[in-house]
């Protein structure tokens, strides 16, 4: 699960290697590499394991932007619906901060919340966990996570990420200016997936600067859009539901913004479905206990595997041998029909996505 | 050019560099002390990268390194292939100061002369550059002693044979190795934010550009179609012939044309990795300006002592005090004592009919500037 030596050596923050590699990072900029590079030089920073990239949306599905280290599977677990019990795609939609905010900091006092992504988690080989929220148009986030297999961070490796925080946002904010100003050249195309697909940018005027491809398409096929964004240029930030499981939103963009200083970007995506889950879980489990005839006993164990316990954890909890462990799960796999514990992870979703709706979207956000 | 314009070299009490300035009392005060831990260096990295493609990016710039390297003085110029350099940000030279360099001193600037014989990147000072080119230093050392005594200089090129300096003077000690070294572990990342935020103003410019209104810019994509031209290209480019401009320029990937005897046109294409214009053109027009001063010091000094009359031992003493001795290492470099030393000066200032030691400079100053 390691990268490779050169990318992965320890790179002391200040050394006299330090200032060259945040250099050669830099360099990236405005290229395809730039995530990836960034992520790596973080991992380097703390001694990670592997690193990940995400983005965090308003309101659909998250994207991996770079993933060198969780398996299809995980990431099929992952899409499938699982990351409705992302913590960090919680934080994101309920606050948004920008920053370096450690996994440990946002479980905190309600831990039950967030168990069945222990899942993910375990499937990853994610024992610690860092984010840094860096901030998107759009409402948007790209985040960088940077991941221990074994052992946590500590707060030594959380002071030196909010150190070098100021910069890797600044070098960040560089290269999404860029992307923009390539599209608004047309000197490289389509947009990159740092970027939402389907946008429309407004300067202060409310005249367009630009539309994505996606966007063209959009307000080819809902007639209806035109009439959201007029609504929508009343009122700032907002947000309207313009056809089924569809919204668009308008945000105030920066001072500086490249192509429209003080304007205004409008984003589509899809909505409901994806909505993070906050409701309580204990109901789906014994749903699914008593859907399948499930045993106490093997209610328990599937309770506990659901959680993303390994074997030796279930059989201290319970007080019974690995081997008893192992004959309950025998007979479990059986009764469910399946062989890998993977697919025990997949049958329990739809019971418990089923057993909690997606939140309504507030008619504004923050 | 007259003495009175020249006459201000050494004319202020708030002179900076030379040794001149020692006789007005202390410099005005030191602008930093040097701190590299990468405690206060990281947040001021992360001012600069926010600050790529505005105005204020240099300022930002000298603030950060200025807080590595204590110094007297810190400047951003921009030295060009054809014209005359530019001050971009000028903190605390006097503007007499800055219009006796622009008049005509910067033809002895070693930076000057280092770029405009090559491209010149990095962090170097002017202790490097004597070393460089130890054959004739008497330039050198007559800029030190009117000008600057010792610079440190990080070099950033930025398009079209341009080069940005931000500069660090210093009124009496030498740069030392050390403090070299240490900006020299900085130099990538600050060249690498510099490249960006060039790049970032020839699209879209919002100011902070050091292509001022005396330089003409034009940058077409891969294709030849206009992306970006400053004011100063629509006014000048009507004095190029544009079909033979597009034939020069499709012709060669790099070039330059004489369009008068006042402007010469230069080109060069960004290689395809350029994350802003692949492949695109930049075309520039400037004002040539007289370039560096390369006539024989010492015949210009033999006229000099000629003219005056002076001695042979007269001539060492002024031809000393000219590369910035002072009293005490001219003792010592001619095996007498000071006070002889001080009693040739006297005689000295009354053959030149002086009374100061700076308007040396500026006699000899007019002498050399006259001669070429």
């Amino acid at each position: 699960m390691k990268l490779g030596n050169s990318s992965s050596a320890p790179l002391p923050v200040g050394g006299p290697e330090f200032y060259g590699v945040l250099g050669a990072v830099a360099s990236e900029v405005g290229r395809s590499r730039f995530y990836r590079d960034l992520a790596r030089f973080l991992g380097r920073i703390v001694r990670s394991d592997f690193c990940l990239v995400m983005r965090y949306a308003r309101f659909s599905a998250p994207d991996f932007l770079v993933n060198e280290v969780m398996s299809p599977e995980a990431v099929d677990l992952y899409f499938a619906g699982y990351y409705r019990f992302d913590p960090f795609y919680n934080y994101w939609r309920q606050r948004g901060h920008c920053g370096v905010v450690p996994v440990r900091t946002i479980l905190g006092h309600n831990t039950n919340e967030h168990e069945y992504f222990n899942v993910i988690y375990r499937e990853a080989h994610i024992h610690d966990e860092i984010a840094i929220f860096l901030p998107a148009p759009g409402g948007a986030s790209v985040t960088i996570f940077v991941d221990r297999s074994a052992d946590n961070f500590d707060e030594s490796d959380i002071e030196l990420m909010n150190l070098v925080y100021p910069t890797i946002a600044g070098l960040h904010k560089v290269h999404l200016d860029w992307l923009f100003l390539n599209s608004n050249h047309d000197i490289a195309g389509t947009l990159s997936r740092e970027i939402p697909r389907a946008i429309l940018i407004l300067d202060r005027d409310g005249r367009r600067v630009f539309t994505s491809r996606e966007w063209r398409d959009a307000e080819r096929r809902n007639p209806q859009l035109d009439r959201a964004i007029r609504a929508l240029k009343e009122e700032q930030p907002g947000l309207v539901e313009f056809s089924d499981n569809m919204v668009v939103h308008a945000e105030k963009l920066r001072s500086d913004f490249p192509i429209a200083p003080n304007g205004t970007i409008c984003v589509i995506e899809p909505w409901g479905d994806s909505a993070p889950v906050t409701m309580d879980y204990a109901g789906s489990v014994n749903r699914f206990i008593a859907a399948h005839g499930l045993t106490p006993r093997e209610g328990r164990i599937v309770e506990l595997i659901l959680s993303g316990y390994p074997t030796e954890e279930i059989a201290r909890k319970l007080r019974i041998s690995r081997g008893t462990v192992k004959n309950h799960r025998g007979r479990l796999y059986y009764k469910l029909d399946i062989t890998t514990e993977r697919e025990l992870f997949s049958l329990f979703l739809p019971h418990l996505l089923k057993a909690s709706p997606p939140a309504e979207p507030s008619a504004k956000f923050a | 050019m007259n003495r009175a314009r020249l006459s201000i070299v050494g004319g202020s009490d708030n002179q900076p560099g030379s040794r001149l300035a020692t006789s007005s009392g202390s410099p005005v005060g030191r602008i930093s002390r040097s701190t590299f831990s990468a405690n206060s260096l990281l947040p001021s990295l992360g001012r600069l990268a926010a600050r790529v493609g505005h105005a204020d990016f240099y300022e930002v710039a000298l603030e950060l390194i200025g807080g590595l390297v204590s110094c007297d003085r810190r400047l951003v110029m921009r030295y060009s292939r054809f014209d005359r350099p530019g001050f971009i940000v000028n903190q605390s030279l006097p503007s007499n100061y800055e219009a006796s360099y622009l008049d005509g001193l910067y033809r002895f600037d070693p930076l000057f002369r280092v770029v405009r014989s090559g491209e010149v990147t990095g962090v170097i000072t002017f202790r490097d550059m004597r070393e460089s080119q130890p054959v004739d230093s008497f330039y050198d050392e007559f800029f030190a002693s009117v000008m600057i005594h010792d610079e440190l200089a990080v070099m950033l090129p930025a398009v079209g044979g341009i080069c940005i300096a931000l500069c660090f003077d210093r009124d009496r000690r030498r740069f030392r190795d050390a403090e070299v070294f240490k900006l020299r572990q900085l130099y990538s990342l600050i060249d690498t934010l510099h490249r960006l935020h060039i790049e970032r103003i020839l699209i879209g410019s919002r100011g902070g550009s050091p292509f001022d209104v005396k330089m003409a810019v034009l940058l077409t994509d891969a294709d030849g179609r206009p992306l970006f031209f400053n004011s100063i290209w629509e006014t000048l480019a009507g004095r190029v012939d544009e079909g033979k401009l597009a034939a020069a320029t499709s012709a060669q990937p790099s070039g330059e044309h004489v369009i008068d005897e006042d402007h010469i046109l230069h080109w060069e294409t960004f290689p395809q990795s350029n994350a802003v214009v692949p492949g695109g053109r930049i075309h520039m027009i400037e004002r040539s300006s007289p370039g560096y001063f390369n006539a024989n010091a010492q015949v210009i000094f033999g006229a000099f002592a000629d003219r005056f009359h002076l001695t042979p031992r007269e001539k060492e003493i002024v031809w000393l005090m000219l590369r910035g001795y002072p009293t005490s290492m001219i003792a010592k470099a001619l095996a007498v004592s000071p006070g002889t030393v001080k009693n040739h000066r006297y005689r000295i200032y009354f053959k030149l009919d002086i009374t100061t030691e700076r308007e040396i400079f500026s006699l000899f100053l007019n002498d050399i500037l006259l001669a070429n």
